[in-house]
């Protein structure tokens, strides 16, 4: 068994994970204090990966990043990098498509953050950034946290979008589920199970890790 | 994105037909009552019959192979004022799916698959060792060979690598190669033609192949330069808008034929029957013709 | 020195008015819920912004609509202690007390003593490691407190600190609070909607109504001579009516239809007078033509309360329907129904130095 589709997509759903968890987060904070008309818009705007078809998504990706378009054009004659096909395309559709995870539960644990702890710590001559990291976060630790395992399981389950701009080039695009699918399609049925059962693995074994922190955290 | 707004057009089609089937059911409701009716005036037995075969409204479910989305499309058009009374229904998909789905009983009247291959797994007078799991769903005597298409090398608009021929692919001017994964029927014949060229393995190794799901996937990453090029379908290129640089011939691959069979659990046999004769008509011909598609010989 | 706010801001249901200055001590704020007090110390704190006017503690200026200056939370120096007390629920009590003095105090060990110190000043040394939701209500109160005062404010802002408490709790922790009260240096805004709490922790006081607030006054004087109906109605009286005034001492109430003596000058014009329930004296029918100010009225309701009757009647000459409240002690209403028997009317006098003149 060639174990390159493992490593791959284990790196694609660490790196758009930890990518989506910042921007999530980011993003979640700002439009929580917008106007609510912007919000109801942005918010339509930033869900939206969520519901097309990961295909399109991975089409409109495609077309954004492709060599012939404006902006992935730049960046292989500014830069030499080419933005599909290759095996960090896939974290670019595993982030977009992740994307809405994290940031509606983000955004669902800040709304219900109770805000006057944040004045408190104003009042006591705490800085923002502090009273973000170190009160607002730990009190929205459960919703954050959730949208984390959500963004990574959904990351590392990634098809569509993936076949779409990174393609499935064995031993250089190739992930999990562009190798399930290809396996099944081909009628290797009993490798792709074995593969269907990694991935199962790697997310029983992230989900009882956060489960166990969970634990030992509400114990201390 | 065409065959993604066909989904969604068919989606509403599906949902819309609900509705007025809904709706036909109170009427015919009403019908049989009025039928009912008639047959107390002790109307004359062949009238009685000649009423329910003419005007009774047929649903044929067509699964077909994706590329053929738009040409019948069209001939579904045409064929509204050649039977009125027969609504076609299409699935388009990739063949393999398509099979997939007959053998786990979904509802289907004729079937026309982008290869021999699906069709013989379904034809239990086909070789065994194709038909693995002896499948027995197609009328016999129903199976036609009904159109050929043709595998060419695509590029990109303005062809920015450069690559003229088949035996181009196996130059530097290559990166990288879209293909169809085997199951889509392109994919066996890209192969196949990679295999005679001797250029498979080492473009395998080199890891300049990008298997592609569907057709749309590889047109579309050609389209986009993603790749340099792709070995596709004539009518994918037509439709997709494509440069065809070069044709497959005989030598390379074995001949693009789409066969097509009526299955065998049809409930509507004669409707089926006619509509298959239609579309060996010169007139669909034409419309197929248009797409890149040729009648198979 | 003190505190002097001057601001409006559009709240959307009302208009939030607040002027008043104070010099020193404990000034209570008190109005009923939803009129603008939590309000008006979110303003002084600068967690909310008005839309205009001018807030200055100590010779400092806050807030300055006109000369654009709007001072950020952190560097005002408020010791804001909200209703919930709004304790770090991450943190155990020691860490929520270190964030008191995190602005300023660098060195770890200082830093250490004297959040040590605060927590034997506050009976928290069984519960240092503790989360706020392992502390009763008045250990949180409490921790809270300790928090504010080692940030080292300026000014104390409480913010209806026994709303979250059980009348038990309360009184305890009530002493508890005028201890720390007495120690503190500056100014304190106690903001509540209850009469008895402003009254006994509160040495002036300043009534807001609808997001308007009145002069600040001494809490005696409130008590003692409100001089509108809204201040009256918050410091505990119940019955009133419309008046004007006549000659000679007189003022004739329009609603109970009588005309009653007050003691006293008063020059201004009036709106209405009231008369707190218990300085209402019922008199036995027999000397109802010897005494003066009285007002004849049929009874109502006889309540009893836990140490006191109350009377529900409405005078005969009323223009209202709305009865007056007389309040005796059981004692002196047992032997005077034994004496006068169940009567259907009743006779009660109205001391004229107890009639309160409101505009």
């Amino acid at each position: 068994m060639d174990w390159y589709p493992l490593w791959n997509s284990l790196r694609i759903a660490m790196v758009s994970s930890v990518l989506v968890f910042f921007t999530g987060i980011f993003a979640a904070y700002y439009v929580a204090k917008l106007h609510p008309v912007v919000k109801g818009v942005l918010d339509v705007v930033l869900t939206l990966p969520l519901v097309l078809p990961p295909t399109v998504v991975g089409y409109f990706l495609l077309v954004f990043l492709g060599p012939r378009r404006p902006f992935g054009g730049w960046m292989l004659d500014a830069f030499g990098i080419k933005m599909v096909m290759t095996w960090y395309s896939g974290i670019f559709a595993a982030s977009v498509v992740a994307f809405p995870l994290m940031y509606r539960t983000a955004r669902g644990a800040f709304e219900s953050f109770d805000k006057t702890l944040a004045y408190a710590g104003q009042t006591l001559g705490l800085s923002n950034t502090y009273i973000f990291w170190r009160i607002q976060m730990p009190a929205c630790r459960q919703g954050i946290l959730a949208g984390a395992v959500l963004a990574f399981a959904r990351a590392l389950g990634e098809y569509g979008a993936t076949s779409m701009i990174a393609g499935y080039t064995p031993g250089r695009t190739a992930t999990i589920s562009t190798t399930v699918y290809q396996l099944w399609r081909t009628d290797n049925d009993a490798l792709a199970f074995r593969w269907v059962m990694v991935n199962v693995l790697i997310s029983t074994i992230v989900l009882l890790a956060v489960n166990l922190l969970e634990r030992r955290e509400r114990r201390r | 994105m065409r065959k993604k707004f066909a989904e969604m057009m068919l989606t509403v089609a599906v949902a819309i037909s609900l509705l007025v089937g809904c709706g036909a059911k109170e009427d015919s409701v009403q019908t049989t009552s009025e039928e009912d009716a008639k047959a107390n005036e002790v109307v004359p037995e062949e009238d009685a019959e000649h009423l329910t075969t003419d005007n009774e409204a047929v649903t044929l479910h067509i699964f077909a192979a994706a590329s053929m989305t738009e040409t019948l499309e069209e001939i579904q058009k045409m064929y509204a004022d050649v039977a009125p009374e027969v609504t076609l229904v299409f699935n388009f998909d990739s063949s393999g799916t398509l099979k997939t789905q007959i053998q786990e009983g979904a509802d289907c009247d004729i079937f026309i698959s982008a290869a021999q291959k699906q069709m013989n797994q379904l034809d239990i007078s086909a070789d065994p060792e194709i038909n693995e799991e002896g499948l027995d769903f197609l009328l016999e005597g129903s199976r036609v060979n009904l159109l050929e298409n043709k595998v060419v090398l695509a590029v990109a608009e303005g062809n920015p690598s450069g690559i003229m021929s088949f035996e181009d692919l196996g130059s530097d001017k290559l990166q990288l190669l879209a293909l169809g994964n085997e199951d889509v029927p392109v994919g066996q014949y890209s192969t196949e033609l990679l295999t005679n060229l001797e250029l498979l393995d080492k473009l395998e190794t080199d890891g300049k192949i990008t298997y592609g799901s569907n057709v749309k996937e590889v047109t579309t990453q050609v389209a986009e330069a993603s790749a340099d090029a792709g070995i596709i379908y004539a009518t994918d290129a037509f439709s997709a808008g494509l440069m065809v640089v070069d044709e497959a011939t005989e030598e390379l691959c074995k001949k693009v034929v789409y066969p097509a069979a009526i299955l065998k659990n049809t409930q509507n046999q004669e409707a089926a029957a006619a509509f298959l004769e239609y579309l060996q008509t010169p007139e669909c011909m034409e419309v197929f013709a248009r797409v890149g598609f040729s009648k198979a010989k | 020195m003190g505190l002097s706010v001057d601001i409006r801001k559009d709240l959307g249901d009302f208009i939030l008015e607040a002027k008043f200055e104070t010099e020193g001590g404990v000034t209570g704020i008190l109005g009923a819920s939803g009129c603008g007090k939590s309000m008006t110390l979110r303003c002084i704190a600068g967690i909310v912004k008005p839309d205009w006017g001018r807030i200055v503690l100590d010779g400092e200026v806050f807030f300055d609509s006109e000369r654009g200056i709007h001072i950020r939370p952190q560097n005002r120096h408020v010791g804001y202690l909200f209703q919930n007390y709004a304790l770090f629920p991450n943190m155990t009590v020691e860490q929520n007390l270190m964030t008191g003095l995190l602005s300023y105090e660098k060195d770890k060990k200082k830093a250490r003593a004297a959040v040590e110190e605060m927590i034997e000043r506050f009976y928290l040394t069984d519960v240092v490691s503790h989360r706020p939701t392992q502390l009763s209500g008045g250990q949180q109160q409490r921790a809270a407190l300790a928090r504010i005062l080692l940030s080292r404010p300026k000014i104390l802002m409480l913010d209806e600190p026994f709303s979250a408490l059980d009348d038990f709790l309360r009184w305890k922790l009530e002493l508890e609070l005028l201890e720390v009260l007495k120690d503190f240096a500056g100014d304190t805004l106690f903001v509540s909607h209850s009469r008895d709490e402003i009254y006994r922790l509160c040495d002036q006081v300043c009534v807001m109504e609808k997001g308007t607030s009145g002069r600040v006054i001494p809490v005696r004087q409130l008590f003692e001579k409100p001089s509108t109906k809204a201040a009256a109605l918050l410091s505990g009286c119940k019955n009133y009516s419309r008046a004007h005034l006549e000659g000679g001492e007189h003022v004739f109430a329009i609603d109970w239809g009588v005309r009653l003596k007050y003691q006293g000058t008063w020059t201004e014009p009036i709106q209405n007078i009231g008369v707190r329930s218990h300085y209402l004296h019922p008199i036995p029918k027999a000397e109802a033509n010897k005494k003066e100010n009285l007002i004849h009225c049929d009874i109502l309701q006889v309540i009893e309360d836990v140490f006191s009757i109350v009377v529900m009647a409405r005078p005969k000459a009323a223009t209202t329907n709305e009865p007056i409240r007389i309040e005796v002690s059981k004692e002196f209403w047992q032997d005077f129904s034994q004496k006068e028997g169940i009567e259907k009317t009743i006779w009660v006098q109205v001391p004229p130095e107890h009639i309160m003149l409101l505009n």
